[in-house]
């Protein structure tokens, strides 16, 4: 009954499929609600967070950072000691989670794992945006022949 | 260490004799620890040992000189043994001729050093100080700490697209910037796009699961991870959703650990039948009745879905593969 085309997507971190494996199934879940849209968004931004953190190495700061910030949903809560570290990098460490109580070295190393994973999410739902509209392209076209 | 500063003392006799038999004594040790030193070598090291060569006489010469000077500095003439050097000047030190401030790559510096100085023939390893600079720890410290970021930044350089001209650290900082809020505009964006095509999807996403999952699943290790992190998913989102899933959720997992059943029977992976296990359990009474429920849910996957206990604490941090 089914005749639909399916696509795999190729997994662009192949030495990590977990990021992947995680994102769809938060974004499966995230499928069946029905929230509205722009809860859905959240969620799923959260969700793409989320996979990243949770495929990354145990011993990532920031990793540790993303899931507390996502877990108690405050936003961003910097702890007290922290805000003392003030040079060159400020800008770096606010962008990256926890980013705050690091030294430089630390904070770069941080900054490389961060960035690798961003891109393989960013690369994940690229993927998934193309590969559904292609799909629902091609689900309208057979809906239109069946008519 | 303390035979070269035994050596430096009877360098202070002028007479070339004794110079000559500390040199040669110098030389075996060396030529001993040369093997030694290789094994032990460090990411920065360039051990330089040349032949034995005449000009040898010059360098003791120099550093008959300047030994008493040196031995004030505690240890600057230290040459590297790579045992006895300790954590705290791991890397090597250079005696600089010119106190320039060129760069750490220690094999350059074995090149230009001998400019302001009688021609230093270095046949020995040399534990590297800079001179006229402070030998103390700190200071060597910092060259670690300063030579880890430089690597890290390159590093980085390679990661970041269009970095190859930047070559300062403020720039370089710049782009990462700009770069990581780029990746992170991106996600938001895309999380939009991906929140607008869901509705009317009808989950063809889980066909993607399967070329990640047969990745996950190939490697033995990754697999088992893989089922203890399925033990304790960490769903922390399931809050808000809580509700719809009390409703839908169960159907869901069902269907999910219906089909996984269905096609882990057919799967030749073994592993995840002990997985399987639990969430037959679970689910044993309301298969059949919601199994037609969503039918459009082709869980190609051949990894078990747990479904949540209601009151799942999402508290597991320790993720890792």
């Amino acid at each position: 009954m089914n005749s639909k085309k399916k696509r795999t997507i190729a997994n662009p971190n192949p030495r990590n499929p977990m990021q992947a494996f995680h994102f769809l199934r938060s974004l499966s879940r995230i499928n069946l609600s029905t929230a509205p849209f722009h809860k859905r968004c959240r969620a799923i931004r959260r969700a793409a967070y989320a996979s990243m953190a949770r495929s990354a190495s145990p011993n990532r700061a920031w990793s540790h950072a993303v899931l507390y910030h996502l877990h108690r949903r405050r936003h961003r809560p910097v702890p007290e000691q922290a805000r003392c570290k003030t040079d060159e990098n400020d800008a770096l460490r606010r962008l990256l989670p926890g980013g705050e109580a690091m030294d430089t070295c630390r904070l770069l190393e941080e900054t490389i794992d961060y960035v690798q994973r961003l891109r393989t999410q960013v690369k994940l739902m690229q993927e998934i945006v193309d590969s559904v509209k292609d799909d629902a392209v091609h689900e309208e076209k057979r809906q239109k022949e069946e008519i | 260490m303390q035979e070269i500063l035994q050596c430096l003392n009877p360098c202070s006799s002028a007479s070339n004799l004794s110079v000559l038999e500390r040199q040669r004594a110098r030389l075996q040790r060396q030529q001993s620890f040369e093997s030694m030193n290789e094994i032990n070598n460090l990411s920065f090291d360039n051990l330089i040992s040349l032949p034995i060569s005449p000009q040898n006489l010059q360098t003791d010469q120099y550093f008959c000189s300047d030994s008493s000077l040196k031995n004030k500095k505690g240890g600057s003439l230290r040459k590297r043994k790579a045992p006895t050097v300790n954590s705290g000047e791991e890397e090597e030190k250079e005696k600089k001729m010119k106190p320039d401030d060129k760069p750490e790559k220690f094999k350059e510096s074995g090149a230009e050093a001998e400019t302001a100085a009688p021609p230093l023939k270095r046949d020995f390893i040399h534990v590297r100080a800079r001179r006229g600079q402070a030998t103390d720890s700190h200071s060597l410290a910092e060259r670690v700490r300063r030579e880890r970021i430089s690597e890290r930044m390159k590093y980085l350089q390679g990661l970041v697209p269009g970095c190859n001209k930047i070559t300062g650290k403020a720039g370089m900082l710049d782009e990462i910037i700009n770069y990581v809020q780029s990746l992170q505009r991106q996600v938001e964006f895309l999380s939009m796009k991906l929140a607008t095509v869901n509705p009317w999807i009808d989950f063809n996403i889980d066909s993607f699961l399967p070329k990640e999952v047969n990745l996950a699943c190939n490697p033995s290790i990754p697999t088992v991870s893989v089922s203890t992190e399925l033990v304790e998913p960490n769903y922390f989102k399931m809050n808000p959703m809580h509700q719809m899933a009390t409703s839908c959720g169960l159907n869901i997992d069902v269907n999910f650990s219906d089909l996984v059943i269905r096609q882990s029977l057919s799967s030749p992976l073994t592993v995840h039948d002990t997985f399987l296990d639990p969430s037959f359990n679970v689910h044993s009474s309301s298969w059949d009745a919601n199994s037609q429920n969503i039918c459009d849910l082709e869980f190609h996957d051949q990894l078990p879905l747990q479904s949540l206990p209601d009151g799942y604490s999402p508290y597991n941090l320790k993720m890792e593969m």
